[in-house]
């Protein structure tokens, strides 16, 4: 029976049950009934890790502000101060290159520029646009961003928001990623496929990558990925865009779903940051989200193109 | 965690005092999780006493579990397990089922046993309602009613009113299954007892049944033959229909939809011109109605329904979409109640399909139609309504107004009216239409064919084979055979079928693939399903057939089914109405082709070493026949 083990991003997210539900659900608007066709699926949930509740409202959950949640305020950023400094540089360099301590020039209604790193692939770099994006809810996203990713990236200790024991971040997702997926793999014969979406991307990747008890599978998925930030890939052990493909663990192909104006992954081409074996072998899909808020993981589910890849992928 | 703040033992032995089977099960699960052997069991049944005192959750349930078959073996003796048999196996369509049960309910009234509880005799009757079971709430009305006796008989108001009840939902399961004089003779004299014995409710109900018949005479009527002027007798049926709803209405304002009716009919009188002269203020009579559901807390969803359709009387028809909306979204609306509302729209308000506007929301109240269990929809001018739902779909203010749930459904429906675009009805030489087939993709049957699309039908429509050709019912040879494709780009045109690529004679698996002597424009490929969807406990996949209703012409539906069971290369599915026509494809709910249709019938084995026959369709999965052909074609 075909699988499909998804990872969750950022920010606080329903129980794991109902998560799992949302995104099948938004998958069929896209044109991918799992259960029509026979796909099992699991979620490596790790919001439990971060807050003590889950998210309790599920149509803020599924509002245009879609993943970040129903944070009233902004993350405070006091951590950064007790950052080592030899950690600080990629903090910083991390921080400038997220932009949300650049004042909204429409104070607060929304935010003129998106910034995208030039790349070489693109035919027509955007240059800066406006986007109606509410200012603080990229600001807010940014800052959960900025914090999970040098939390995980760095193993940073943390108090398990829910067993109250303290974790090293990365090993204890790391964990729950592995355990998940062996359980997913055990008596399956079928197509398994990895989806991660925001976050979950990095925890993915980086478990596939690096992380010799990870099971194989046989396709994979990212879905509005921050892995394309020099300051995200630089900082896995070893990394070299030449053979950055997790080739041992993932014996078919790897297509990264972006918008562009996605904040979360603004630098969203991936196919030249993770090569294999010199060769680009990453299929990079441009979708237009609905809405201001592009980087919804049900905006980009219900994406036809990107259903269309999973079928694929999961050979139905 | 136990669900409520109710001790889950209490609920046990309420259940078990009440001999409700079901909800002995419901509580025995919740007493495993409870764990909770502190309270004062009361002495219901001595031996789940001492399991529940001894906190011995796995004999509890195991004594519940016992207790609940001894009362299903025997359900017609309990009321309350009756009726929660009764709504399961009208849940799962099973009608074979639900026919012995009332068989037995029947049995059970004739002898000299305490009548059932009359609130168990509605819930019976709404239950058979739900999934359009009316002939067996006829059969089973006719002993209750007279096990029930006259309403003068009763003692309490609320007795009488509940025997009331009984008769008018009785009456009401006779107009829907088509007789309307019958019904109008039960209805009669109870407006008339109701009028007696102050039973308003039941006789504004009763009232607005008489005014339904009718308005169905009238309907028949206009419909038999539309050039002609329905007889005398059938036009003044329409003024009666109009009295009888306007007089509940004008008794009490709060009888919403006699005044929705009342107003629909009159305008429809007004456009037929039927000289029938009223002077009503219908536009007065919308604004309040709508005036009145706009002020409610909690509309129900029939209130959103009575909605749209005041809008209709206003000519407003983006409102009339926007309650349609909220009314396709409600929670609890079955198929029965948007096939009605539907059937009101199209018959009585006559909504112009031609019109972008009215469009909409017969296109959104299909959808909604479709996307129940058991939904049936009928297109009856498919190559406007394929066109116009795509339009829609594309059109940013319709998905804007439909909000992100109600237009995933729209979607899903317009990819499911594409589908429909493969299908084509197969006629033989003197035009009569015996069967089904469908395009299918050339390579997705076998790499080695080369053309685009060719066409599957079952072998017991068309075969190349001289003992199909003799069997009972005969395949007609291919050159014999002309297919019609009902919509899409080829909708209308005749075609020859050409070289059989393959068959499997009926006794195997039914179906003959064949190429098309003339090239199609057909141009939206589907997939066809590796896998069939999980069946058992706990899962409840659907599928649907894409047939031909009746005697129609150029049209076809949509049918949902339940997924019964599958064993290759059979798959098992049930719908409540009559399935979809030999021939059909079989889809599953991501409009992939699993299977082809090639029977239905009461007594269908069933698979998997299941003993024992029940009601079914069968078709041949997809994944059968792809081998079949890789065996035949190398």
């Amino acid at each position: 029976m075909p699988h499909v083990t998804f990872v969750h991003g950022i920010a606080n997210k329903p129980p794991k049950d109902q998560l799992l539900d949302n995104w099948k659900y938004y998958l069929s608007a896209g044109g991918l009934d799992l259960d029509a066709n026979d796909v099992s699926c699991s979620m490596v949930y790790w919001a439990d890790v971060m807050y003590p509740e889950p998210e309790a409202d599920a149509s803020s959950f599924e509002s245009d502000s879609g993943d970040v949640g129903t944070v009233s305020e902004d993350d405070d950023l006091s951590w950064i101060d007790d950052v080592p400094r030899k950690e600080r540089a990629f903090v910083d360099s991390l921080r400038q290159r997220l932009r949300f301590d650049v004042e909204s020039p429409g104070n607060d209604e929304y935010v003129a520029e998106i910034p995208m790193e030039p790349s070489s692939e693109e035919q027509s770099p955007i240059p800066f646009e406006a986007v109606p994006l509410p200012w603080f809810i990229k600001r807010r996203a940014m800052k959960r961003l900025l914090k999970d990713v040098y939390y995980y990236l760095f193993n940073k200790p943390w108090k398990h928001a829910t067993s109250g024991n303290e974790v090293l971040v990365r090993d204890h997702i790391r964990e729950l990623f592995i355990n998940q997926l062996a359980a997913d793999a055990a008596g399956n014969d079928g197509a398994h496929v990895v989806v991660g979406h925001s976050m979950g991307t990095v925890i993915s990747y980086d478990c596939l990558k690096h992380v010799d008890a990870c099971v194989p599978v046989t396709a994979y998925m990212t879905v509005g990925s921050p892995l394309g930030i020099s300051e995200v890939h630089d900082n896995f052990a070893g990394y070299d865009r030449r053979d950055a493909f997790p080739a041992e663990k993932l014996g078919g192909g790897w297509v990264n779903v972006y918008d562009r104006l996605d904040p979360v992954a603004f630098d969203a081409r991936l196919a030249n940051d993770y090569q294999r074996e010199r060769t680009k072998v990453i299929i990079d899909e441009k979708v237009k989200n609905s809405g201001t808020w592009r980087h919804s993981s049900w905006k980009y589910f219900g994406q036809e193109v990107l259903c269309e890849h999973l079928i694929n992928m999961l050979e139905l | 965690m136990v669900a409520n703040d109710e001790d889950p033992l209490d609920r046990l032995i309420q259940a078990i005092r009440r001999g409700d089977a079901g909800a002995i099960d419901q509580a025995s699960a919740a007493t495993r999780n409870g764990e909770n052997n502190e309270v004062d069991h009361a002495p219901i049944i001595e031996q789940v006493r001492s399991a529940a005192a001894a906190g011995d959750f796995d004999r509890l349930e195991q004594l519940s579990l016992r207790y609940a078959e001894r009362l299903r073996k025997n359900a017609v003796r309990f009321p309350a397990t009756f009726l929660s048999e009764l709504a399961s196996a009208v849940d799962r369509f099973d009608r074979d089922k639900a026919k012995s049960l009332c068989e037995d309910l029947v049995q059970y009234h004739y002898g000299d046993g305490e009548p059932y509880p009359l609130a168990t005799q509605k819930g019976i009757l709404s239950t058979l309602q739900r999934k359009r079971y009316f002939d067996l709430m006829v059969t089973v009305g006719d002993v209750l009613i007279m096990r029930n006796g006259a309403i003068a008989d009763a003692g309490s108001a609320t007795t009488r009113e509940a025997k009331a009840s009984i008769r008018r939902r009785y009456a009401q399961a006779l107009i829907d299954s088509g007789q309307l004089a019958a019904a109008l003779a039960v209805l009669e004299p109870l407006v008339a007892e109701c009028r007696d014995h102050g039973i308003m409710s039941e006789r504004y109900e009763a009232e607005g049944l008489v005014g339904r018949v009718h308005k169905q005479f009238y309907m028949n009527a206009a419909k038999a033959d539309s050039n002609a002027k329905p007889a005398e007798d059938f036009r003044s049926a329409l003024d009666q229909a109009i009295n009888a709803y306007a007089g509940p209405y004008e008794s009490d304002e709060k009888n919403l939809w006699h005044g929705i009716n009342t107003a629909a009919l009159v305008k429809r009188a007004d456009r037929d011109g039927t000289g029938i002269v009223s002077n009503r203020d219908v536009t007065g009579d919308a604004r309040r109605i709508l005036k009145r559901i706009v002020a409610m807390k909690t509309p129900t969803i029939w209130d959103f329904a009575t909605a749209a359709e005041a809008c209709l009387a206003l000519g407003n028809y983006p409102e009339a979409l926007a309650w349609a909306t909220q009314y396709a979204g409600a929670e609890g609306a079955d198929a029965f109640e948007y096939a009605s509302t539907l059937r009101q729209f199209e018959e009585v308000w006559k909504l112009d399909p031609e019109d972008p506007q009215q469009a909409r929301v017969l296109q959104l109240l299909r959808s909604a139609l479709l996307d129940k269990d058991g939904g049936v929809v009928a297109i009856h001018d498919p190559t406007r309504t394929v066109k116009q739902a795509h339009e829609l779909a594309d059109d940013g203010e319709f998905e804007r107004v439909l909000g992100k749930d109600r237009y995933k459904t729209y979607k899903w429906y317009v990819t499911g009216l594409d589908r429909a675009t493969a299908v084509a009805k197969i006629y033989n030489p003197v035009g009569d239409g015996i069967g089904t087939g469908f395009l299918v993709k050339g390579s997705d049957v076998h790499e080695r064919i080369t053309d685009d699309w060719v066409f599957m039908t079952n072998a017991h429509v068309v075969s190349d084979d001289p003992a199909e050709q003799q069997a009972s019912p005969a395949a007609l040879a291919p050159e014999d055979a002309t297919v019609v494709f009902q919509a899409g780009p080829d909708a209308g045109k005749a075609f020859s079928l050409g070289e059989m690529i393959f068959t499997s004679n009926r006794n195997a698996l039914d179906c003959s693939i064949l190429t098309l002597e003339q090239t199609t424009a057909f141009d939206r490929p589907f997939r066809i399903a590796k896998n069939l969807p999980a069946v058992g406990e706990g899962k409840r996949a659907r599928v649907y057939v894409i047939g031909h209703p009746r005697g129609a012409g150029l049209s076809f539906s949509l049918h949902d089914n339940l997924l019964l069971d599958h064993q290759a290369p059979k798959v098992h599915y049930r719908a409540p109405t009559e399935g979809g026509s030999s021939g059909s494809p079989v889809f599953n709910a991501n409009w992939f082709l699993i299977a082809l249709h090639h029977l239905g019938g009461e007594s269908i084995q069933r698979l998997n070493n299941k003993p024992g026959l029940y009601g079914a369709n069968e078709g041949i999965s997809m994944q059968s026949i792809l081998r079949a052909v890789a065996g035949d074609l190398g």
